[in-house]
């Protein structure tokens, strides 16, 4: 997948549990992981709008690039 | 969607299956007196009830079909591919209903040599009005196919 979710990097760099993340965002577990495990086909804006206000961080932060075959 | 719109619906479904019942007993006593009546009719009492039967039976599946489809409606579960079995259903019903008319008006025209005007207008009426009853729900369960694939994809957005 050419567009990686850094999710973990930045729970990890906010020290935040994936738990008390998925409460804040108002996502489900469920979604959670499919983000984190690089399995999600399209994210809303809102639901982006959300995570960078939990986490304090720009969607560039979120989502990387990477070439195919990488 | 309203819920008065669904009841509503259900209700004049109940009432339609009750009629075509008493149609059912209808065509039967009709063919009857047809027999009594018509030269060109005896024999024909016995086939011409049970195409009548037959034909009304699968107004009343079709009811049935779009009595599951509305519980589906009503519940939200219309989008899923479940549904389209009781659309098939639907078309088939009027289809095989379409098919019985034209053929018991062709038999009368053609075999029988009845001439009558009002079963050459049976005869393209049903033809026509069966066909765009068929050709209608098609295109139907076609928009109910793409909406169900929106669905799906709009199901995967986090």
């Amino acid at each position: 997948m050419p567009v990686v979710v850094d999710l973990d990097v930045m729970l990890a760099r906010r020290k935040m549990p994936v738990g008390e993340f998925a409460a804040a965002v108002g996502l489900s577990p469920a979604n959670v992981a499919v983000l984190k495990n690089g399995r999600a086909k399209a994210i809303r804006f809102s639901t982006l709008e959300r995570i960078c206000e939990v986490l304090d961080c720009q969607p560039g932060d979120l989502l990387r690039w990477e070439p195919d075959g990488a | 969607m309203n819920s008065v719109v669904i009841n509503g619906l259900r209700a004049l479904l109940v009432l339609v299956l009750v009629g075509s019942v008493l149609g059912q007993v209808l065509v039967v006593l009709m063919a009857q007196a047809n027999g009594a009546e018509d030269p060109w009719f005896v024999g024909l009492e016995v086939p011409y009830s049970i195409a009548g039967i037959a034909t009304i039976a699968c107004v009343q599946a079709a009811v049935v079909a779009i009595w599951a489809l509305l519980a589906m409606v009503a519940s939200g579960r219309i989008y899923s591919g479940r549904a389209l079995r009781w659309v098939d259903a639907i078309i088939w019903c009027g289809a095989i209903a379409t098919g019985i008319v034209v053929a018991t008006a062709a038999n009368t025209w053609v075999i029988v040599g009845f001439h009558a005007p009002g079963v050459a207008l049976g005869l393209v009426g049903s033809l026509v009005a069966g066909g765009t009853f068929v050709l209608l729900m098609l295109v139907m369960r076609g928009l109910l196919v793409a909406a169900i694939a929106d669905r799906a994809e709009l199901a995967e957005v986090i």
